[in-house]
């Protein structure tokens, strides 16, 4: 499997945000929830791959939409 | 030792009538011969195999015909490498019900994207769904633009079969938007929630 990027967002209003936002811009962004290895919270993340994560947060950083945090999904 | 001719049939029927005849095996299991002549319908045979630690030998008999043999009850099912989500009753069985690309009542915006969490967390489970089954607003998860394909195809490639609701394709004229699964009548979708052991509805 692919490594991909995970970015998670303050809240899921933000992450449901960024998810449209990311794909008005034409990413392949996908949907995932929060590993239980990143948080013990539950939310949203979306998932991109890594060659396009700059290219994501201009996007967000366009639509003002903010970035909690930046992770590699883990894998196996 | 269970006999199928499956020649002249197009998929989805091929696995329709294998996975029947599994269902009907005695719980120690025993062997299905299919004879099919496509080589997809063949495919399809040996993922669903693979997923669910079945033997399964295919012959060619020339002409495009292939003679399958499933061989259930004697081999385990293969293990992956990834950790995955262990079931409640470590066994599968499970059908999930689509009929809307949303997940709840409530906020349609957080429906849209639980949904796709959902499916992405479907495909982690150890022992992926038997099947899922698209139907009416659920078909949209399904089309070649679903930014959940990745996931759907995912269990397709561990052998969950995917079954999209026909007529739902045909009144919202999507036939050939279709990024993933199998066209399905409504008799076809009726007998996978009959057989399920258990069924979820969303």
């Amino acid at each position: 499997m692919p490594e991909e990027i995970l970015l998670v967002f303050p809240s899921t209003r933000d992450a449901i945000a960024g998810e449209r936002a990311l794909l008005a811009a034409n990413l392949p962004v996908k949907v995932m929830p929060i590993p239980e290895s990143l948080s013990d919270q539950c939310g949203i993340c979306l998932r991109l791959p890594p060659e396009l994560l700059e290219a994501g947060q201009t996007v967000l950083s366009a639509a003002g939409i903010a970035i909690a945090g930046v992770y590699k999904l883990p894998t196996a | 030792m269970i006999s199928i001719d499956a020649t002249g049939l197009v998929c989805p029927a091929p696995m329709v009538k294998t996975r029947q005849a599994i269902d009907a095996l005695p719980p120690h299991g025993g062997q299905i011969q299919i004879l099919v002549d496509n080589q997809m319908a063949a495919e399809n045979l040996e993922r669903m195999s693979r997923a669910a630690g079945y033997g399964y030998l295919c012959t060619d008999r020339g002409g495009g015909r292939y003679g399958i043999a499933i061989t259930v009850g004697t081999h385990t099912p293969e293990t992956t490498d990834q950790p995955g989500i262990p079931l409640p009753h470590g066994e599968g069985g499970l059908t999930v019900a689509i009929g809307r690309a949303s997940m709840g009542q409530g906020s349609e915006a957080l429906g849209e994207i639980l949904i796709k969490g959902f499916l992405y967390t479907l495909s982690q489970l150890d022992m992926p769904p038997r099947s899922l089954l698209f139907f009416n607003g659920g078909v949209k998860l399904v089309l070649s633009d679903s930014n959940a394909l990745v996931d759907l195809q995912a269990l397709a490639d561990k052998g969950t079969q995917i079954l999209i609701c026909g007529t739902c394709v045909d009144y919202y004229d999507i036939r050939d938007r279709l990024g993933v699964g199998e066209i399905a009548n409504m008799l076809e979708i009726v007998q996978e929630m009959a057989r399920a052991q258990r069924l979820i509805q969303l």
